[in-house]
């Protein structure tokens, strides 16, 4: 591994990032409030650290697959510490360790809180937690990509490590074209959202904030109450739109934005999570009404396809306390969670793509009982699927499971209880946020001790960065100079 | 006609046999002077060894009076080089052996100057394909755009036409049959008249419209099993395209091949074929794979001994129709006396393909008789003819050939006695291998 290459990059991304924090300094002005000077001093910071490296450090050789995977661990993680500073200098999150867990929570996405009221902070607090998401949404080293001619050939090494999924698609030859695509698609969603939901009746500052969180799929809301707070079913089914698009893959949006609108129906992933999400919403309206929890039937179906699209895309955002749902509602959101959105997309979990080709592979080992001599091959979007990629497919399901079992038996040592200890583990690696138990969507993590928080911002960093690129750093191999 | 062939393999060979048994000018360019020497004594024409993709060589040979060009050596883009270079230096006809399926678009080659690429393995897996779902059937031809079909089939032991004469059979069904005219016993070939014995094991043609065929065949076979699951041995580009083709058309197939990684390419392409890892000769695993469901059994794989035993196995298994795939044509007699219902060679059917391009008087389309060495032959009434006007049973038409059909104004009729032959009519002609020559001279009429 080249040190220097590694630490050249995050330069690079410090002075990104340290651009975004002028943002929620001006949001501050604007409503004058007095915590702008703070947002300043910690760009000011960024600036200072990433431009120093940067001349510091001037020539150095191209980036490789080893530290593509360094540069997005670590950029990840210092620009999550970077990006708490404003949160602990202003005094509206006074311990650190609670300042870098909302600030990791909002830029893996996850949004997970640790705030308690969250009303009483200041507009640039709440406008900064939004934008941590709308930046880890679409992937702040892919934004660097778009932005910065300098990263070269490494684009596609960094790509690769970032974004979600079994397989970094290209739409363009060059690596920059297919990230600047990208990142349009998502502006332009995220701009509609905005309109939609000020045409609902939203003020434009929650209407900015919510749409950075549904694109993002992050799930930080200025409600205590979250989008339950506003009471208005028109924002709700707008979110609930909004949500789902941010599941399913952006090269697809890309596509049908280019006028190939028949890419959704061809593609069987989308045609899976769409199921998922049919079949789960059918199955809790029709629990919930035959319990009568919901007086009437179109209130149920609300409710249940905002719950159930807010989990499997794991946005997180929360109309009503689904804990108060019967046990098989828990059971069957727990199993969303670890699904998760598509590859492409801005969700996390093991991925749609990953679960209906670990299905198909399930059912080719049925079928291999029956014919023992048969050769089989696994058939995705009408293609052969690479024995190379079930294999990592394989593996990134073995290892999530590993890691997974691991979180729920290290909380549970802690002297967590059963339940919290999985809703926590699940919510965290697959950046959903609102768990089960004591971590359900009504409260927050803000109780957690030290120790745990930190655990769950690894579980963060893990589920965001889709556990190879993290995992593979604890490998001695990949730090041999070479 | 002066003709020029590159490529002395067994296509080539085949081609130049066919070629020279007329009065043609052909040029045989090889580059392996062994090749050459092998197969110089058996063919009148003149030997060139060269390169046959080289504008030197080609245009030593001369190409501006070139009338066809056909490059069939065993590589394709040897084949389409050359036919482009042909082309350039003035050949009137370049016909390609191409045989690799990525050169194709829609069954055509999108190449310029290639008047006809032959695919032999298109036309193999046509064929198998016509075979199996005409029910009873053993070999299918079609003439006129299909307005007339022949068909083979075999007459299985305790059928009721067995031992009974053809008169007999006709009379049964008012004469309302398809016409019998050739009858394939053994290893003999006979054109059958009206007191010819049907025997079990004959393997009968008959020609006619579609629907007369198919009622015949009614008569002739018990059999109706419709074609819903077919097995393949031998997961080739053959066998692949075969099951592409019978699953397009929505019957269930499985493949079986003994080499893993040739399962493994054919499972990447076949999406709802079930690809098997073993020997299409092993009982246990036909067995095990419900041979005895399957209605058609298919084997195609490169090894023609396999070829053979597996359909022997499948059928004595339980399995419907058999087809074999076999180049070397000792072996055809055997077939029938072994039990495997039809046989298909590409490499033949690729010089027969070829040589239709060589003009032969009145020949319109010449097709092989299965592997017999009789030819089917559709024919144009020259005006010159001196018998025009007369019955066909006034005139001393070849005794080894039949006329199977006659299409007057595109309309198909069954010939009979007294059937007249005008300008203008196209006839079938069955014709054992003595009598091809002597039928093409009947309807060249005063040419020759």
């Amino acid at each position: 591994m080249n040190i220097k290459v590694v630490i050249k990059v995050l330069g690079f991304l410090m002075l990104v990032c340290a651009g975004c924090l002028l943002l929620p300094a001006l949001v501050s002005l604007l409503y004058r409030e007095n915590d702008w000077i703070w947002f300043l001093a910690s760009a000011g910071i960024g600036a200072v650290v990433g431009g120093g490296i940067l001349l510091l450090l001037r020539d150095t050789p191209d980036l490789r697959v080893r530290e593509g995977f360094a540069v997005v661990a670590f950029g990840w993680f210092f620009i999550g510490l970077l990006g708490a500073l404003p949160f602990w200098f202003s005094g509206q999150i006074p311990s650190f360790t609670d300042a870098a867990f909302e600030s990791i929570s909002g830029f893996t996405t996850t949004g997970a809180s640790i705030l308690t009221d969250i009303e009483s902070h200041s507009h640039g607090t709440l406008f900064w937690r939004a934008l941590t998401h709308w930046l880890g949404g679409m992937g702040i080293v892919l934004l660097a990509v778009a932005i910065l001619p300098l990263l070269g050939v490494g684009g596609m090494q960094l790509y690769r490590a970032e974004v979600p999924g079994p397989v970094a698609e290209r739409l363009t030859p060059r690596i920059r074209e297919t990230a600047k695509r990208l990142w349009g698609v998502y502006f332009l969603l995220t701009v509609l959202e905005i309109a939609a939901l000020m045409v609902a009746g939203m003020g434009p500052f929650d209407s900015i904030c919510h749409s950075f969180a549904t694109m993002a799929t992050g799930g930080f809301s200025n409600h205590n109450a979250s989008v339950g707070g506003y009471a208005t079913p028109a924002v709700e089914w707008i979110i609930i739109l909004f949500m789902f698009l941010a599941g399913a893959n952006f090269s697809l949006h890309y596509l049908a934005l280019t006028g190939r609108w028949r890419v959704y129906h061809k593609d069987e992933e989308f045609r899976f999570y769409t199921f998922i999400v049919l079949v789960c919403v059918l199955i809790l309206t029709g629990v919930l009404i035959s319990i009568n929890f919901y007086p009437v039937w179109h209130d149920a179906l609300r409710h249940t396809l905002f719950q159930v699209v807010s989990i499997l895309t794991t946005t997180g955002f929360g109309t009503s306390d689904y804990l108060s749902w019967p046990p098989v509602a828990h059971a069957l959101l727990l199993i969303l969670m670890t699904i998760g959105g598509c590859a492409g997309s801005t969700g996390g979990g093991i991925k749609v793509m990953r679960v209906f080709i670990l299905l198909r592979h399930a059912k080719l080992e049925l079928k291999k009982m029956l014919h023992p001599r048969g050769v089989f091959t696994l058939w995705f979007n009408n293609r052969a699927l690479s024995p190379a990629l079930l294999t990592n497919v394989l593996g990134f399901f073995l290892l999530y499971m590993v890691v997974y079992i691991a979180g729920v038996l290290i909380l549970t040592f802690g002297g967590r209880d059963i339940v919290t200890s999985v809703g926590a583990t699940a919510a965290t690696l697959g950046n959903i946020g609102p768990g089960l138990g004591l971590v359900g969507p009504t409260s927050n993590y803000a109780f957690l001790m030290d120790w745990e928080k930190w655990l769950l911002v690894l579980f963060m960093l893990i589920g965001r960065l889709e556990i190879f690129t993290v995992l593979v750093l604890f490998l001695p191999g990949a730090w041999r100079r070479s | 006609m002066k003709i020029v062939i590159i490529g002395a393999g067994a296509v080539g060979f085949q081609l130049a046999r066919i070629i020279t048994r007329r009065e043609h000018d052909l040029i045989l360019v090889e580059m392996d002077q062994e090749q050459v020497d092998k197969v110089s004594e058996h063919l009148d024409c003149r030997f060139v060894v060269g390169n046959g993709v080289s504008p030197t060589v080609l245009r030593e040979i001369g190409m501006k009076d070139c009338d066809l060009f056909a490059s069939v050596t065993d590589r394709d883009e040897i084949n389409i080089i050359a036919c482009q270079t042909a082309h350039v230096l003035g050949a009137r006809v370049k016909v390609a052996r191409v045989r690799q399926g990525h050169y194709y678009e829609d069954n055509r080659l999108v190449l310029e100057g290639i008047d006809m690429a032959i695919n032999p393995l298109h036309e193999a897996v046509h064929s198998i394909r016509e075979i199996l779902f005409q029910t009873g059937a053993t070999e299918v031809h079609e003439f006129a755009g299909g307005k007339v079909r022949i068909i083979g089939t075999r007459v299985e032991p305790g059928s009721k036409v067995e031992g009974k004469t053809l008169a007999e059979i006709n009379r049964t069904l008012g004469g309302n049959i398809a016409l019998v005219t050739t009858i394939v016993r053994g290893d003999e070939t006979l054109i059958p008249s009206g007191d010819t014995v049907i025997m079990a094991d004959d393997q009968v043609f008959m020609a006619g419209t579609r629907r007369l065929v198919d009622r015949s065949l009614i008569y002739f076979r018990a059999d109706t099993r419709r074609l819903s699951k077919v097995m393949i041995v031998g997961a080739n580009a053959m066998g692949r395209e075969l099951a592409r083709d019978l699953m397009a058309a929505g019957v269930k197939v499985k493949i079986i091949d003994r080499n893993e990684e040739k399962c493994r390419r054919a499972a990447e392409k076949l999406r709802h074929a079930l690809v098997l890892h073993g020997e299409g000769t092993d009982t246990e695993l036909l067995e095990s794979e419900g041979v005895k469901e399957m209605d058609g059994f298919v084997s195609v794989s490169s090894d023609e001994e396999t070829n053979i035993m597996a359909c022997l196995l499948a059928r004595h298994l339980g399995a419907g129709k058999t087809v074999c795939l076999v180049n070397r044509p000792d072996y055809v007699p055997l077939l029938p006396i072994l039990g495997v219902d039809s046989a298909v060679s590409p490499r033949l059917s690729t010089s027969t393909w070829i040589a239709r391009f060589v003009k032969r008087g009145a020949v319109i389309n010449a097709e092989n008789l299965g592997l017999t060495g009789a030819e089917i032959l559709q024919l144009g009434v020259g005006r010159k003819c001196s018998w025009l006007g007369k019955q066909l049973m006034d005139l001393d038409f070849p005794s080894h050939a039949v006329i199977g059909a006659v299409l007057k104004r595109g309309r198909v009729v069954t010939p009979s006695g007294d059937t007249v032959l005008s300008a203008g009519d196209e006839v079938v002609v069955f014709a054992l291998p003595d009598a091809v020559d002597l039928v093409e001279e009947f309807f060249a009429g005063g040419d020759s």
